[in-house]
């Protein structure tokens, strides 16, 4: 074999077999631009800390030795106060994008999804979500443990998403090690009334054109799949005509919906159940 | 540096430049989806580095970093299991392709970053050995092992050429 060979051969693999599309230049740039805040706020820490120690070091040399006054550990998970973690950091991003969000509304659910928990049950939650906004523009934000919808080949399963022309866009990338799933998809609603908030079936993107269009929906949709059970899902829907109508309507770039999905604190344990 | 130079930069080094460090990453780490991750990760690295480096040295920078991550990710996943008992002869071997595949996982992993650097990207001993950091001469014979190594398990490769 000679080199010459060789270099023929590399390329006539990599040819062969490289997936076809471009790479996106949104998800370095989405990875770089976070890693800058996390050193801003680690930088940010260092110096209270450093000003920290410097304002109590003179008071230290003063003070008996350390007993029992330690620094208190990080807050324990509270599933009661899961609807103000969640409102505080969905608004944050949406308030970027979204001039009026208006009130949150905090559902959460056992694994048995036909019921509702009350508060001071929480605990039981499969499903923790919050959502704003009205049937024809809403956003919505899930924390659930679901295994079956965690595993799989993520790849493969939006492949076959779009093969089957279940989606215009599915794509997968990762983030912070986590699998990021994008879909643009349309919906119709399974009740006579589009307004009646009722449920929804997925439309074809061939069938798209069959659907009144008082009845169509579009859905930007960003899963984060966080372990083998536990996902996030971040969803912004909107009643349009058309595909472009409503690629005019959304608001928040799919970018600040990822953020959203990949945020540590939207995460709940594995239900305790009763 | 302004955010927004920053980014228009970045956009345009990335369109021009990702597809090929994704190629290499692929004959480093064999799967084309790794090779994208790590490549985009790469890329997130470059980007928080992005006014510390000259234009002249961002490619070398680029691909260093994706190597790196490559050999990173490949000693924290161990996927492959070198070997010194390379088969002497392949007695039936149509499958070039294939093949080639099966020989490339036989070379440890810096061997096969050897291998992308000088036959898929071209590069001088010089600039591999600059690019990972070892001697020219360690390059030279990491490549003459990577080469046995390919020739025992491709020996229809030349043959064929020669027809």
């Amino acid at each position: 074999m000679t080199d010459h060979d060789l270099a023929t051969l590399l390329r006539a693999d990599v040819s062969a077999t490289e997936p076809p599309g471009a790479l996106d230049p949104a998800v370095p740039l989405r990875m770089g631009r976070r890693r800058i805040r996390r050193r801003m706020a680690l930088g940010g820490i260092a110096l209270v800390a450093v000003v920290g120690a410097a304002t109590v070091v003179p008071f230290a040399l003063l003070d008996p030795p350390p007993g029992e006054d330690r620094p208190a550990d990080p807050a324990p998970y509270d599933a009661e106060e899961m609807p103000r973690i969640m409102d505080e950091h969905v608004r944050t991003v949406l308030d970027r994008h979204v001039g009026s969000l208006g009130p949150v509304t905090f559902s959460a659910q056992p694994e048995a999804i036909s019921e509702e928990l009350p508060p001071g049950r929480y605990d039981e939650a499969a499903t923790m979500r919050v959502t704003y906004g009205s049937v024809i523009h809403r956003y919505q934000v899930s924390v659930l443990h679901a295994g079956s919808e965690a595993e799989g080949p993520v790849r493969r399963i939006c492949h076959r998403e779009t093969a089957a022309r279940m989606a215009f866009v599915c794509r997968v990338t990762r983030e912070d090690g986590m699998f990021v799933v994008q879909t643009l998809r349309a919906f119709q609603p399974t009740g006579v009334n589009p307004l009646n908030d009722r449920g929804y079936t997925v439309v074809r993107t061939d069938a798209v054109d069959e659907v009144p269009p008082g009845r169509l929906f579009f859905e930007r949709s960003v899963k984060v799949i966080k372990s083998d059970t536990l996902l996030t899902y971040v969803t912004e829907r909107v009643r349009a005509p058309t595909l472009l109508k409503a690629n005019q309507t959304f608001k928040v770039p799919v970018d600040d919906l990822v953020e959203i999905g990949i945020d540590p604190a939207l995460a709940i344990p594995v239900p305790d159940t009763p | 540096m302004r955010r927004d130079q920053r980014e228009r930069e970045f956009t345009e080094f990335y369109a021009a430049s990702a597809a090929a460090l994704r190629r290499t990453a692929y004959v480093v780490v064999r799967d084309w989806h790794v090779a994208e991750d790590l490549t985009q990760q790469a890329f997130a690295k470059l980007y928080v580095a992005w006014p510390r480096v000259r234009e002249e040295t961002r490619m070398a920078y680029a691909r260093r970093t994706v190597v790196n991550e490559c050999l990173s990710h490949l000693r924290r996943h161990r996927p492959e299991t070198p070997t010194d008992a390379v088969p002497d002869r392949i007695v039936d071997a149509p499958d070039v392709r294939g093949d080639l595949d099966a020989a490339l996982l036989l070379l440890p992993a810096r061997q096969r970053a050897i291998v992308a650097l000088r036959f898929l990207d071209d590069l001088s001993v010089a600039e591999v050995g600059r690019l990972l950091g070892i001697a020219d001469g360690t390059v030279k014979s990491q490549t003459n092992r990577a080469l046995e190594t390919l020739r025992k398990r491709l020996p229809q490769l030349a043959l064929e050429e020669l027809r």
